[in-house]
Formats: structure tokens, sequence, C-alpha cells
């Protein structure tokens, strides 16, 4: 039996999700990992299937050798997949609407450029009148799928963790051009495949260099980008932020600051600092989320801490932060757990675990998967492995919906600036002590107190500042707040950024 | 009946099954985008369980697609009647997924990637394996009377793709922000059961 078109088949497949890989990570990374960004990649994606599955058939209906037109169409496609993150690149940063239109177009036409030749391939190797017209089509197809399997695991695992998206670009799109150049081997004369093939070498030559010119391109504009760091799980950016200390970006949102003075304070860390007076036993401690280290830092600075469990999804953040030793040093304090692992089912793989204060380093609650740990069921299942005094701390990132959802599953729930905490008690009056004040200013780090003499307006400061309820919440919005919960993504979808 | 009158009818039951693979497309995606979220919460979001969850829904659609293969082959007088069935059966699924999905990732969940294949593999594998079957039953169809592989999987694939890419903006832009999850499937569970029932009136044999 004859291969050569259920290859053909195969490699439509794994070009086209390889690519739709790729875009889903830049596009989505322009465009701040919104959900809708996604599914809008995934409906121009799915068009330009749409779209070239009707040029293809037209194609195959006419009498043009099948094997020369998929040749010259997955060359183009390969040129074009090799322009395409670029022209997108020179855009990123206009108008909001013409950044997604331009976006969407280019998408759309890098996988219409790959379904044409997906009626080819049936066509050339299927049975066309004979009673195995059925078997003979869905072998071709699911080589297809085959290779649309495939596509993910070999970009989005292998590529994605030893190359840049910028050269993962143009791994694929060569490979696609020598998919064409293959194609044409049979119906073109010597001369020409080498010329093609030359000039393919020559196009991957010219991606290679400068390996992450594209993210650079993209990338948010808030200042002098430090260091890029891109694995498979994403991609974190660092800019240079002065004395407020350097920004860390993680898929392009404000992730957090390398700041560890709390006179700076140019990343809330007084958020993070009352809890070492609002829980004076803090012997088991759980993070979720590190980023950059300097929240993990801190809290190892709290007497009376025996252990810490800190969970990371994306390992990129230790790359990121080489250039901290101070935060890098909290890794290798002997109470720290390090483990690199999706938070909510790390949680559910422990369920004897007991901790004393939990902090959970939520990202921006507009982002997609946010809402897994903002729902009432992550909560629920925090609430589970908290120790009775146990304290909960988390990002609400301008939600007052976080607020409603903490009140639902805890007696007592307040919003400290941008924090919500929660607990089985009213812990507030014991911020207004002396004592909350004396353990404050009594905080070490690296031997040195981590308050300057003369910073007690300071410390002060932080113990002054109100918990907001979730009553005067409700008053300052004018929309009724409701629970998020798994099943409605509220912070995603209904209560989520505009796209 | 007149050759024209004859030919005038075979275009409008071809617009139907293509509105039909069009609707079926779009009910496809909702599926896709919804029910890897649920497997999501309970799995978790890294690429581990992302890919282990795309994977097991590529590896139903290509059985599907062999096993349609045969199907049609074996039945080619009655493909439109297991069209339609096809799509009740997704539609039914749908309506039961989303208990089925929390009763059967609670049991599994607390595991690693194992537990997350073994688990996304018995949720999905049933209604994939359905949508999979679909497009070899109707190019075969179609090929009964055109007689061209090439021109019946381009004009097919063309109105699922179609229907998928309009069903990823209804998932992301109006569905989930509505009706969450679970309303979500069981709008797109509505729609395959319309399909089923659109086929089996429009496609019935004449008694």
């Amino acid at each position: 039996m004859n291969r050569a078109p259920h290859l053909l088949s195969f490699a439509a497949g794994f070009l086209s999700l390889s690519q739709e890989i790729l875009w889903i990570r830049l596009f989505g990374f322009a465009n701040e990992s919104v959900p809708q960004a996604l599914s809008f990649v995934l409906a121009a994606y799915l068009l330009g299937i749409a779209l070239g599955a009707r040029i293809g058939k037209e194609a195959s209906t006419g009498t043009r050798n099948l094997w020369v037109v998929s040749g010259l169409v997955l060359t183009a496609s390969g040129v074009f997949d090799l322009a395409s993150p670029w022209l997108y690149g020179i855009v990123a940063h206009s108008a909001e609407n013409w950044q997604k239109a331009c976006g969407g177009l280019l998408v759309m036409i890098t996988a219409a450029l790959k379904a044409v030749v997906f009626p080819i391939a049936h066509h050339l190797g299927s049975d066309q009148t004979g009673n195995r017209v059925g078997r003979s089509m869905s072998r071709v197809y699911a080589f297809n799928i085959a290779g649309s399997a495939l596509g993910p695991i070999v970009t989005g695992f292998v590529l994605l963790d030893i190359l840049t998206t910028q050269q993962c670009f143009a791994v694929v799109a060569v490979l696609g051009f020598f998919a064409g150049v293959l194609c044409l081997f049979k119906c073109w004369p010597a001369w020409r495949i080498a010329a093609l093939g030359t000039a393919g070498i020559a196009l991957c030559g010219l991606a290679w260099a400068l390996p992450d010119r594209l993210i650079h391109l993209v990338a948010t504009d808030a200042g002098t980008i430090k260091r890029i760091v891109e694995t498979r799980h994403g991609i974190v950016t660092i800019y240079d932020g002065g004395q407020s200390g350097d920004a860390v970006y993680g898929g392009n949102v404000y992730d957090g600051r390398a700041n560890l003075d709390p006179v700076v304070n140019s990343n809330g860390i007084d958020r993070l600092l009352i809890l070492s007076a609002l829980q004076d036993r803090p012997r088991r401690v759980l993070m979720i989320g590190l980023s950059i280290g300097s929240w993990l830092k801190l809290v190892t600075a709290f007497p009376g801490v025996e252990q810490i469990d800190i969970i990371e999804i994306n390992p990129g953040y230790l790359g990121a932060m080489q250039d901290y030793p101070r935060q890098l040093s909290a890794l290798r304090d002997a109470r720290v757990r390090l483990h690199i692992d999706d938070g909510r089912r790390w949680l559910k793989g422990q369920p004897g675990a007991r901790y004393d204060l939990v902090v959970v380093n939520t990202t921006w609650h507009w982002r997609v998967y946010a809402s897994s740990l903002l729902s009432r069921e992550f909560l629920s299942e925090v609430k589970a492995h908290m120790a009775p005094g146990a304290i909960l701390a988390y990002n609400s990132t301008g939600s007052p919906d976080v607020l409603r959802t903490a009140s639902a599953v805890f007696g007592n729930a307040y919003r400290y600036q941008g924090f919500v905490v929660a607990s089985d008690h009213d812990f507030r009056p014991g911020l207004r002590t002396q004592a909350a004040f004396d353990r404050l200013q009594s905080l070490v780090l690296d031997g040195a107190p981590l308050f300057p003499p003369g910073s007690g307006k300071v410390i002060r400061s932080f113990l002054d500042r109100t918990f907001i309820d979730v009553a005067r919440e409700q008053a300052d919005h004018s929309r009724p707040l409701d629970i998020i919960t798994d099943d409605n993504l509220l912070t995603e979808y209904r209560a989520g950024h505009r796209f | 009946m007149s050759k024209q009158a004859a030919s005038d009818l075979r275009g409008v039951r071809r617009a139907i099954l293509f509105g039909l693979f069009f609707a079926s497309g779009a009910a496809a995606l909702v599926y896709q985008i919804a029910w890897q979220r649920m497997l999501y919460a309970l799995f978790g979001v890294d690429l581990e369980s992302v890919t282990v969850i795309v994977s097991v829904f590529m590896f139903g659609l290509g059985a599907g697609a062999l096993l349609g293969g045969q199907v049609a082959d074996r039945f080619p007088l009655r493909l439109l009647t297991i069209f339609a069935a096809t799509e009740l059966c997704i539609g039914a699924y749908g309506f039961i997924s989303p208990q089925l999905i929390g009763a059967t990732g609670s049991a599994l969940a607390a595991g690693g990637d194992e537990f997350t294949a073994l688990a996304s593999f018995s949720i999905l594998v049933i209604p994939t394996i359905l949508m999979g079957a679909t497009l070899p039953i109707l190019v075969a169809h179609l090929n009964a009377t055109d007689h061209h592989v090439g021109s019946a999987v381009g004009m097919l694939y063309y109105a699922n793709t179609l229907g998928a890419s309009v069903g990823a903006v209804l998932a992301g832009f109006v569905l989930l922000q509505e009706f969450g999850l679970a309303g979500s499937v069981r709008a797109a569970a509505a729609l395959n059961s319309a399909v089923a029932l659109v086929a089996m009136l429009a496609f019935r044999r004449p008694r």
C-alpha cells in the first residue's frame, strides 16, 4: 500500500497543531493570557482550517498534479510560518483591536495553508469507488489525528523545553517547508529541489539569530528587560526596577518585585508581614506560588516557623531567581521544601497535612485558570488543611468577588489592602496590640533587623490599616457580588477582563 | 419526479447535511473547551495534565475515525441513521457528563499523571470515539453519489470546522459567561440532540 498520502495527512496534522500551540503561546502572552484570547486563537485557527479545507476540495477536483499542489502549498506555508510571528511582533504594540485583528488573520492564514492538503491527502489515499471507501478514508484521517496528537506533545513538551518560542516557530516552519519539498521530489527536477532546500536552510539560519528577539518585541513595555526565561511551562520576564526592585512578569503580566525592604514596600509586602503578627505560632507554613521568591524569603524570617512547603507550577522561576541571591538562599533553608506541581492537585494529594499559615500568591483574577485558586471548592480544600486557629492569606488582585467567596467559606474573612485574610476566628484585634508592633519590629532577615531603626511609623501604618468586610465591599460596588465556583469561572468570564 | 426536481431535492438534503455537521462541529468545540476545564479543576493545569487530557481526546477521535470507517463500509445503506444515532448518543452523554466527570474525578483525582490519564480516558473515550466516527460515516454517504473522496472530505470538513470555529467563539464569549461549564455542556448536548432529531426527520426513508 502506498503510504505517502497517509504521511502527508500526518504531516498536515502535526504541523497544524504544533503551530496552534505556538500561536496560543505567543498571542496569549501578548494578550495577558485572558481566556478569551485563547478562544479567539482557537476560533481563528478553526476558521482557517475550514477555509483551507474548502480550497483543498476545489484543488482536489481539478486536473492539477495533487502532489505538486501539496508541495507548493506546504513550502509556502513554511515561509509564511517563519514570517508570521515577526509580522505579529511588529503590530503587537499598535492599537489593541488592530493587534488582535492582525493576529487573528495571521493565525487563520497559517492554519488555512496546512488544511489545503487535508482533502487532497484523503483523495490520494482513499478507494474512490470500491466497498472500502470508509475504511481507506478513515485510515488517512486517523493518520491526521495521530499527527495532531503528536504535534502538541513534541512541540509543547520537547521543543519548547529546549528552544525559545521564536526558535520553535522556525523549526516547525522548516519542517513544513521540507515536507513540501518532499512532495515535489517526484515531480520536479533535482536543481529546483536543491534550490528550495538551500532556501529552507537559509531561512532557518535567519531565525536562529537573537533567539529571544520575538519575545522582546511582544513583551509589555515596562522598562528595560534584564532577563527572559522561557520554558515549556511559560515565559518569565524580568525588568529593571531600579530602587523599587526589579519587576517580575509571568506570562507578560506583573507578578511581583525583588524588593525585600518594608520601608520601600514597592511590592506591598506589608500585606505579608502583618501575618507574622496575626499568627504568632506559624509552625507549619504552606505557600502556593514562588514567583521570584521575595515572599518566601520574608516568611523565613517569621519567628517560630519550623517547616515551609512551597508549591510552584512553573520551574522557570527558579531560573529567574538566579540573579537574586537573597531570594535564592531561601530555597537552601533547611525548613523549606519546594514542590514543582499544580498547587491544587498537590494539596489534594496530602490529605493529612495541616498548616498554621497558608499564603497563596494568586495571579490576576482575570487570567485563564485563575479561578482554580479562587473558587469556593479550592478554598474548601485549603480549609480542610488548616489547623485550628490557622490563617489563610491570598491576593484578591482587585476582584471584590474574591472576598465574597472567602466569606462564604470562612467564618471570618476580611480584606487588608489587596489581600484577603481568612480564618475560623476574628483575628483583627490582634493587629492593634503592642505585641503586634513588637513582633514586626523584632523581625530579622539575614542577620539584620528587617525594619531599620526609626521606622516605627512605618510599622504603625501597617498595623493601622483598615480591614474591609464583605458588607463594606458590597456597598462599594454597584453590582451584586457573587461566589466564584469551579463551574461559573466568574473572574475569568462574567466578571473578567475585557478582551 | 423530474431530473431537475430530483437534483433540487438532493441539493436541499445536502445543504441540510452540511448544516447538521456544522452544528455538530460547534457542539464538539463547546464540549472540548468545557470538558477540558472540568478536568483541569480535578487534575491540575500543569503542562503534563493538559497534554495528557488533549492526547486522550485525540486518541478517542482517531479510534473513532477507524471505527467509523469500518461501520461505514459495513452498513452503506444506513449511514444517515447511524449518524443520527451517533449524535443522539453524544448528546445523551453530554447531558450526564458533568455529574460523571465529578464522580470519576473524585475517585481518581488524588493520584499522579497515570491517574489523570486513566480518569481522562474513562471519561472521554466514549464521546470522542463517537465524535471521531461521524466524518468517515458522512464521507462514505456523500461519496456514494459523488464518487470523489476529496470533494466529500473537503466539504464536510469545511462545514464541521466552520461550526467548530463558531463553537469556540460561543463557548469563549457567550456560553461560559452566561451558563458556566455545566450549563454550556448541556447547551451543546441540546444541540446534538437537535441535530439527531433533524437528521432523523429529514433523512427518514419513505415508507
